[in-house]
């Protein structure tokens, strides 16, 4: 029970082509982020699933039941908004219960679902009050508990966090995570945040423009972005990409020229030519401020950095002018306007052909499983 | 010092005001309550004498007020009545979209912009005139026997001209609530598998409480003292049928020349006025004060 299956699905408003063609299964028991910029068709993509929106064409199952023209009430699943969408005049208990009395469910039940979902959400105390009278988590907890009542095929959740201020959302997200093992329904998530996404999900969809550019667990994501939009979204401090030339290639790889220093990278080149202009993507993290490592090096001048304590943003201008974000340690001794080399590491880099395509890593990362 | 001095300017600053509003209401009640004591009839203009609450026993026992009062009550409660029904009905019609939206609502809005006398003129000789309104047209068009309006329904007439006028009232108020009510909401509504009439029931009349007890609240101050479209249709008639209190201290004052009698009267009504008022605020009131 909870399996979701989207089949061509399309929708556009009028000329404009919100979500194009999009072909996903989410398998019973999956946590599935839809993540992407502002404007990518996650939020309607989920409105899709929930049945809010109707699909301009494709097919929508679930279970395997195709659901394509069955009104959201009926489609058994149950929706966290990103305003929580609380009935104000009711109180917290009455706010639970509304679907089930709308659904004509016994009294007795009613009552046993609710407090049994009270009880998980630690809201036995505020049962009698108006969402009004309660803090942010606790709204967002009897949003949640309203979806947890109805025992639905799968929870859809739309930026339900994105109302809470940092503190806050750490421990909501947390929750939602715990929760998710406890009750072990499939989970529909929608976020801008990308660690919301690598932190909750077992699968991450990266959406752009409407186009799943790439569905995957985090760490493949992570580690085998498909193109240089998913590998700029997903990481944070954001990659590092340098203009390159593609050098010899041979069974290890192929080297790439950034400057003057070449790098042998761990990636399938052929189809490519010696000469080509390419992009070298690597992300701050992997960036070797440790002295002398025997790896190939790029310097440049210290242009900012920023302490965050355990660990310390050095912005790094090259000879050319690029900027470099690099990672280093917390205690690291840097000034403004120092000359500095790091060290750059082959098997950490992605090359990225003019039209923005991967080219395929020769070694998959042993954690970036499907 | 500083405080003190603040509130020195406050004091001067609004006092103009104060002043100002406390001579406007205190100076026409103090007469009103002044003639009331008296023995003053237009008809004898020498004669003044202090005769104390002989206005108001003769007042409260005059057949004829009771039957005012009654028909008061039946026509505040009756126009509150078909507003707020009506109102909710039209702004939830209004509320969706289609092609002339815009225009439809304007023209729904605009008979409260009819002064009432102008209204009352319209129905009387336009509408409900039983030889060449259109109402008794359409009625002799179906083969029906045209209803003579002021003669037959006095009262019922006097209410329908009255909630034409305060229908818009109540609808544009009603309207701007439904405006406000949170798109997610209805949505969550329909995941949670609300039908159109338990959604109206549970969702959108709790929201509109508040919106009603303001419409109720305004157009019960303006309900009670109806005089204009009495004036001018049914002149309070036949006999004291459509006499409501308003329309009886008129009569009283310049009709039977008797300005003591009126002022006890206009005292009266502004007591029961005030025992209404108090009695609803506290029935209604409370959804005022939530949020």
């Amino acid at each position: 029970m909870g399996s979701i299956t989207l089949n061509g699905v399309s929708k556009a408003f009028g000329e404009t082509n919100v979500i194009r063609d999009v072909n996903l299964t989410i398998e019973e028991r999956d946590f599935v982020v839809f993540v992407g910029p502002s404007g990518s068709g996650k939020s309607t993509l989920l409105r899709l699933v929930a049945g809010l929106e109707d699909v301009t064409s494709g097919r929508i199952e679930i279970d395997g039941r195709d659901v394509t023209a069955t009104p959201p009430a009926r489609r058994n699943l149950a929706m966290v908004f990103q305003s929580y969408a609380l009935y104000p005049h009711m109180s917290v208990r009455n706010n639970m219960a509304f679907g089930l009395k709308m659904a004509k469910e016994d009294k007795a039940v009613i009552e046993q679902k609710v407090n049994e979902a009270a009880r998980i959400l630690e809201l036995t105390d505020y049962l009698d009050r108006r969402p009004a009278a309660l803090s942010g988590g606790q709204r967002q907890r009897v949003a949640i508990g309203r979806a947890i009542v109805r025992d639905p095929t799968a929870f859809l959740f739309d930026e339900p966090l994105s109302n809470l201020d940092a503190a806050l959302r750490v421990q909501m997200r947390l929750e939602i995570a715990r929760l998710h093992q406890a009750l072990g329904a499939t989970t529909v998530y929608v976020t801008h945040d990308q660690i919301e996404a690598m932190t909750l999900a077992n699968r991450i969809v990266v959406l752009r423009d409407g186009v799943a550019e790439q569905v995957g667990s985090p760490l493949a994501l992570y580690h085998h972005p498909v193109n240089r939009f998913v590998a700029g979204f997903i990481g944070s401090p954001t990659m590092n990409f340098l203009p390159a030339t593609l050098g010899a290639a041979d069974d290890n790889g192929v080297s790439a020229w950034v400057g003057d220093t070449e790098v042998p990278v761990a990636v399938d080149a052929s189809g490519h030519e010696e000469g080509e202009a390419v992009t070298l993507g690597i992300r701050p993290e992997h960036l070797l401020t440790s002295g002398d490592s025997g790896l190939p090096t790029l310097s440049g001048e210290v242009q900012v950095f920023e302490r965050l304590g355990g660990i310390t943003y050095i912005y790094l201008r090259l000879s050319d002018g690029e900027v470099l974000t690099v990672e280093a340690p917390g205690d690291i001794a840097v000034k403004v306007g120092d000359r500095r080399s790091v060290g750059i590491d082959g098997i950490n880099c992605h090359l990225f052909a003019p039209d923005g395509q991967t080219l395929p890593a020769l070694r998959r990362h042993p954690l970036a499983t499907e | 010092m500083a405080i003190s001095r603040e509130r020195l300017v406050g004091v001067g600053a609004t006092s103009p005001s104060v002043v100002m509003l406390l001579l406007w209401m205190v100076v026409p009640l103090g007469m009103t309550i002044w003639f009331s004591l008296h023995r003053y009839l237009l008809l004898q203009p020498g004669s003044y004498t202090l005769v104390g609450l002989e206005n108001y026993a003769y007042f409260l026992q005059d057949p004829a007020f009771l039957n005012a009062l009654w028909n008061t009550l039946v026509l505040v409660g009756s126009v509150l009545i078909i507003t707020v029904v009506f109102g909710v009905a039209i702004a939830l019609l209004l509320n969706q979209p289609f092609w002339g939206q815009g225009i439809a609502r304007i023209l729904a809005i605009s008979p409260f912009f009819i002064m009432p006398t102008a209204s009352g003129l319209i129905w009387k000789n336009l509408l409900m005139d039983p030889n060449s309104g259109f109402i008794s047209w359409a009625m002799k068009s179906l083969s029906l026997e045209p209803i003579v309006w002021f003669s037959n329904w006095p009262l019922l007439s006097i209410i329908l001209i009255v909630a034409w006028r305060w229908l818009p009232f109540a609808t544009l108020i009603l309207l701007t609530a439904l405006q406000s009510l949170d798109e997610e909401q209805r949505e969550a509504a329909q995941m949670d598998g609300a039908r159109p009439i338990p959604y109206f029931l549970y969702i959108i009349l709790p929201h509109l409480a508040r919106a009603i007890t303001v419409v109720v609240l305004i157009e019960m101050i303006f309900l009670l003292v109806v005089f204009a479209e009495i004036f001018v249709t049914t002149s309070g008639g036949p006999g004291s049928e459509s006499t409501n209190l308003a329309f009886m201290i008129y009569k009283q004052a310049l009709l039977q020349f008797d300005v003591g009698g009126a002022s006890a009267g206009g005292v009266i009504a502004v007591v029961l006025a005030n025992i209404i008022a108090i009695f609803l605020v506290r029935l209604i009131g409370k959804n005022l004060d939530e949020e």
